[in-house]
């Protein structure tokens, strides 16, 4: 970023700032413990991140906000998957995330999904 | 060696001209430097001349360089009028405002046996950059450059590289007059040139960049799309203009070597320079495996042909020669295939019946 004026002047600066989610591997089974991973700029230590988990192609999360403060634009949180009480669409088997900064009502781009197999396998013959 | 009485600044008593010591006084010149309006802080100005005229200082007057601490003294003088004036040597004048606040010479009469004040407050050119989040709060601790250009144009120069400090203020005063720029690097818009990355094709990776320049050197790391920590390969880059600004571009032909550690068949990069980063969008690597597709006896089997991956990827293609040039993406398995014009399926390795290549149905 740029910022440009003449001498005898305040100059305000303000950055704009970014947030990306994802999960740390594209597919796991119900049960298992992944990272959602969350990466900003120009994020102050401390600021909150809410996290919600989506079913892809729904605009309704299911699990969340996960509210967890970042340090120097980065966060790693454990989470484990674990939706028995949750409501999910059915035959759904990807699932996306969003981070939001509070403090900036800043809301990520939906990740890329992770697959969970939710139902039970069918075998062939 | 001067006379003993030379030393102590003594006259004899024999000189008519002779004045008692109470009978002259002493000129102390102060110049300090403040803000507009604003007289605290301040700071002492060195370098500046200060002109002395008076009895003992006639035409053109006596002349004197104002110290580290701002100040310079003359005399002791016969008492009088005398006048102070300052001269701004060229290359400091231009850090004050004496266009809108000028030296006015002062005049005084000086006082037996005592230093004289004559104090000079000038006012600076001053900047302040407020670094701020979008909630207007002060963001600290970023990389910065700080530059100048002259009034009448020109070069931007950079006269500083820190950090942004704690209360997010970047505040410069006694700077010249002239324009300023505040550099903080960033980049956006990560973009690979093709999300499928072919083995031995070239792909260009670019990312927008801001508050850099033209010519800094950068980096873009491939990672495991799943594992920043995991750094696949690394290729130098520098900033150059493209598009409306600056860019940070690099080629990258991927090599199988350079792809050992990746586990899996996807990848980002991280684009870095000046202490600014950002990460691309996920990108999917293909090794092209010519899969042979034939019946039992040889024979060539032309049909389309679906494969599908274990990363959840398809590829689709026709089958020709007794081959199928498979995009196949780097490191996942084939869990399926489908020959849908022929209706044959066929399993490849890794499944429960074994490793057959056609299975005629």
């Amino acid at each position: 970023m740029e910022f440009t004026d003449q001498h005898d002047k305040v100059v305000p600066a303000p950055l704009p700032s970014t947030v990306q989610v994802s999960w740390s591997q594209p597919r796991a089974w119900h049960g298992d413990t992944v990272t959602i991973r969350v990466r900003t700029s120009f994020v102050k230590n401390g600021y909150n991140i809410e996290l919600l988990v989506f079913p892809d192609g729904s605009v309704n999360s299911f699990d969340g906000p996960i509210t967890k403060p970042i340090q120097n634009n980065q966060l790693d949180h454990q989470y484990k998957i674990d939706w028995k009480g949750k409501v999910i669409p059915a035959n759904t088997n990807a699932f996306k995330l969003t981070a939001k900064v509070v403090e900036l009502n800043l809301t990520s781009a939906l990740s890329d999904p992770m697959l969970v197999d939710l139902s039970p396998p069918l075998f062939s013959a | 060696m001067p006379p003993f009485g030379a030393l102590f600044g003594l006259r004899s008593i024999n000189d008519p001209a002779a004045t008692c010591k109470k009978a002259r006084g002493l000129i102390n010149v102060e110049v300090r430097a403040h803000k507009a309006l604003v007289l605290n802080p301040d700071k002492p100005v060195a370098k500046v001349t200060a002109n002395v005229q008076g009895p003992d200082c006639p035409l053109p007057g006596v002349n004197g360089v104002t110290l580290a601490d701002g100040r310079k003294g003359f005399g002791p003088y016969h008492l009088g009028n005398y006048t102070v004036d300052l001269v701004f040597p060229p290359d400091i004048q231009d850090r004050y405002d004496l266009p809108t606040y000028p030296v006015v010479p002062q005049s005084k009469n000086l006082t037996g046996g005592i230093a004289t004040q004559y104090l000079f407050l000038v006012v600076w050119h001053w900047i302040t950059f407020q670094v701020r989040d979008l909630a207007n709060q002060p963001l600290d601790g970023l990389d910065y450059r700080l530059k100048y250009q002259a009034p009448i144009g020109g070069a931007w120069n950079q006269i500083e590289a820190q950090k942004v400090p704690g209360n997010g203020n970047i505040e410069k005063v006694e700077i010249r007059r002239g324009q300023y720029k505040l550099q903080i690097p960033s980049f956006t818009n990560p973009v690979w040139s093709n999300p499928k990355i072919v083995v031995g094709t070239a792909v260009t990776l670019t990312a927008d960049a801001s508050g850099l320049d033209a010519g800094d050197t950068g980096v873009f790391q491939i990672l495991d799309a799943f594992d920043y920590g995991a750094v696949t390969h690394s290729i130098p880059a520098t900033v150059q203009a493209g598009g409306p600004g600056l860019i940070l571009q690099a080629s990258w032909t991927p090599q199988a070597a350079q792809l050992g550690a990746l586990k899996h068949s996807r990848v980002v990069f991280r684009a870095k320079a000046g202490g600014a980063e950002v990460l691309s969008g996920v990108a999917t690597v293909y090794d092209i495996v010519n899969v042979p597709v034939t019946y039992g006896d040889g024979s060539a089997i032309v049909t389309p042909v679906k494969v599908y991956f274990s990363d959840g990827t398809v590829f689709q293609a026709n089958s020709g020669g007794g081959q199928l040039r498979t995009e196949w993406p780097w490191k996942e398995r084939a869990l399926r295939a489908e020959f849908t014009v022929q209706h044959v399926n066929i399993k490849v390795a890794g499944t429960p019946d074994g490793d057959r290549l056609v299975n005629r149905l």
